[in-house]
């Protein structure tokens, strides 16, 4: 497979003490649904933005083998925040983006603003924050590109609206599209991504299949008093009053630990997975 | 098909294992066509990447092989895929059957509590959710 987007030791800084990014290396793979996750201020809409050629960086990124750039006509982004020409109308926005972007496909638009059941004649000004998310979902789905990129797509659309965009997304991939998106919500990320990312404070902490989490990972719930444990054995350690937690991919750690009947053993799913790297690696 | 994200089996897993299990009910057999990896995907709510990857171990295993233009069929017979099915179980009680034998458990005693299992008096079966496979 190749990758679409690589980025090699993408740094960026704003001003202040805490640095957005730092050393990230990320590549998303030609055909997968790859999701960034990580808490609030994470990077990860900095890493988004980098790719976009939005902000500047040091380091290096290519988009599908060449300069951001030269390959805009074939990348279609949706922002958290979605901006509009308020006085238009979802007819007039499909005529405005039929006229600007070259892939652009006005039937499919028009059949998702009837799918998505959006006012064709109404102001956009007159929409709510969801009806605005759709419209702009559906009209980013309509371009035929190479490259989706998402930030939060799902943010603030009603249940049915969300699962018509997770399959919109997923049917995009099988049309032989890529998707990088960011998000919140877990059980999401479950049902359609093939690759996850974690960002924490600036860093790309783990990259890897879903599937290959359940594969490779173990959770033990150990006595609080347990020691026999290093560092480099660990993914995450937690510890509270009651017990210790240990995310592991070790495998001679695993195998040493797996049989004793006193120690209780988990196949972590994404968000017990999730929640360890996030409040336990600090301990590491 | 039904697939539990949340089990600690991944995804493609389930999906060989259901393949497997239709043969082995009886509800496709040799030569069959299977839904194509976009059909399933879609059916079953399942990136088509998994999909993939679990054809592709199926037909390293043999159990599927593709035929161009037509698709994705079964390459083994009832009997033949039940074989791979008790090797499996063999292979996955390897493990337990030690750990009991070093524990001084009869083999006896283990019979009747796989017994009990089977006649679905007490213990939670497969749908445990928590526990290793």
């Amino acid at each position: 497979m190749s990758e679409v987007v690589n980025i090699k030791k993408l740094n960026k800084a704003y001003p202040g003490p805490v640095q957005a990014v730092r050393n990230v290396d990320l590549q998303i793979k030609q055909g997968e649904v790859h999701a960034l996750l990580g808490p609030n201020g994470a990077g990860k809409t900095t890493t988004i933005k980098s790719i976009l050629g939005f902000v500047n960086y040091s380091g290096n990124i290519s988009v599908l083998n060449g300069d951001i750039d030269s390959r805009r006509d074939r990348i279609a982004f949706v922002p958290e925040e979605k901006s509009f020409y308020e006085f238009l109308t979802p007819k007039g926005a499909v005529r405005l983006c039929e006229s600007i972007l070259p892939s652009f496909d006005k039937n499919l638009a028009l059949d998702y603003v009837k799918r998505f059941s959006l006012p064709m004649n109404k102001k956009i000004r007159e929409f709510s924050h969801g009806m605005k998310t759709s419209l702009y979902l559906a009209l980013t789905f309509s371009q035929g590109v190479d490259l989706y990129i998402f930030d939060e797509p799902t943010w603030g659309l009603d249940p049915i609206r969300r699962d018509d965009v997770l399959n919109i997304i997923r049917n995009t991939i099988i049309e032989g599209s890529t998707v990088l998106y960011t998000s919140h919500i877990i059980s999401e990320v479950e049902r359609i991504a093939d690759r996850v990312s974690i960002m924490m404070d600036g860093h790309v902490v783990f990259t890897g299949y879903l599937d290959d989490i359940k594969e490779r990972f173990r959770v033990f719930y150990l006595p609080v008093d347990f020691t026999d444990y290093s560092a480099d054995q660990t993914e995450a350690v937690l510890k509270d009053r009651e017990k210790l937690t240990i995310l592991t991919r070790n495998v001679d750690f695993i195998d040493k630990l797996e049989d004793d009947p006193q120690v209780e053993i988990t196949v972590p799913d994404l968000e017990l997975f999730f929640q360890l790297f996030l409040r336990g690696r600090q301990y590491v | 098909m039904k697939i539990e994200l949340r089990s600690p089996l991944p995804v493609y897993k389930q999906i060989k294992i259901k393949v497997k299990e239709a043969v082995l009910q009886g509800r496709i057999s040799l030569d069959d066509t299977i839904p194509s990896i976009r059909e399933l995907a879609r059916d079953i709510n399942v990136n088509p990447n998994t999909v993939a990857r679990a054809y592709r171990e199926l037909e390293k295993e043999k159990i599927i092989f593709s035929r161009p233009g037509v698709g994705y069929m079964i390459n083994m017979s009832r009997d033949q895929i039940k074989e791979r099915f008790l090797k499996e179980l063999e292979n996955e009680l390897t493990r337990p059957v030690k750990r009991f034998k070093k524990a001084g458990i009869s083999k006896d005693e283990v019979l009747g509590v796989i017994e009990k299992l089977w006649n679905g008096s007490g213990g939670e079966g497969s749908g445990s959710g928590g526990q290793v496979p």
